[in-house]
């Protein structure tokens, strides 16, 4: 627990400004996604090896959080790809190196424009299937 | 407590390995992602299904998984060689790109050599378990 006391710790002294701030979201979104894989692949599997806790999950799935927790995952997913991309190219092409404000920039602005579409479609659906009728006045 | 480890040496040792194999599967996920949609449009999904039923096909091409979705008459031609190669694919690359990062994660911070074989074990049967039971389901289904 220290150890982890010093790393948080640290890694907010540490200006490294836009680059770091990117390389520590790129681990959070990872490890998150991760996270989600194996709760996913665990409950897929429980429709063929025990269907009652299957059909539990699911029902917890379409709760309010884990609904919230879905965007959060669309969103999280969409930058690990976007900026697997900058951090992919940046490692073959260190002369891109002199750029990196611009490229960070460049990074979060891709991931802004194809998750902020995803996101209010996510939404649109899942007022539609909670509130049919209140939603429908906002798209469909 | 915060002391340096020996670096292997260089070529082809297994950092070096999965350092390309991060590259390589986030780049083939990006390309099989797209070769599910376009190949899903292809087939029809454009009046077949809804935009959320189209991104959960493209993620994981398999009708007894996509629950709670309109996944149009299976005999149509939505369970096919394509479609079962394309999923074999996007899980053996989701997955140990998922667990190979989750290793490199855990490295740099558990600095007990003890602690961190114990861990790379765990990971590594984690990574087969989550393996095998996806692939199971796609074979079975």
């Amino acid at each position: 627990m220290g150890t982890l006391f010093i790393t948080v710790r640290e890694a907010l002294r540490y200006k490294g400004r836009e680059g770091q701030w990117l390389w520590a979201l790129h681990r959070i979104s990872g490890l998150g996604i991760l996270f989600y894989l194996i709760i996913h692949v665990y409950d897929m599997s429980l429709a063929y090896f025990n269907v009652p806790v299957h059909e539990e999950m699911i029902a917890l799935f379409k709760t309010p959080l884990f609904s919230v927790l879905e965007l959060a995952l669309a969103a999280l997913l969409i930058f690990h790809a976007v900026n697997g991309v900058r951090v992919a190219i940046l490692d073959l092409r260190p002369e891109m190196w002199a750029n990196q404000q611009k490229v960070t920039r460049i990074s979060l602005i891709v991931t802004a424009i194809l998750a902020a579409p995803t996101i209010v479609i996510m939404i649109i659906y899942t007022l539609n299937a909670n509130f049919g009728p209140v939603a429908s006045a906002v798209g469909r | 407590m915060l002391r340096s480890r020996t670096v292997p040496r260089r070529g082809w040792n297994l950092e070096f390995v999965m350092w390309v194999f991060t590259r390589v599967s986030g780049a083939a996920m990006l390309i099989l992602g797209a070769l599910g949609m376009i190949g899903a449009l292809i087939m029809g999904a454009r009046t077949q299904m809804d935009l959320a039923t189209l991104m959960r096909w493209t993620f994981f091409p398999n009708p007894n998984h996509v629950v709670n979705s309109n996944i149009p008459d299976i005999n149509l031609g939505w369970v096919s060689l394509y479609w079962r190669i394309l999923q074999t694919l996007i899980v053996f690359f989701g997955v140990s790109h998922g667990f190979n990062g989750l290793r490199v994660v855990m490295d740099d911070y558990i600095h007990h050599d003890a602690v961190r074989k114990v861990l790379r074990v765990v990971i590594l049967v984690l990574w087969i378990a989550v393996m095998a039971v996806a692939l199971y389901i796609i074979i079975t289904s």
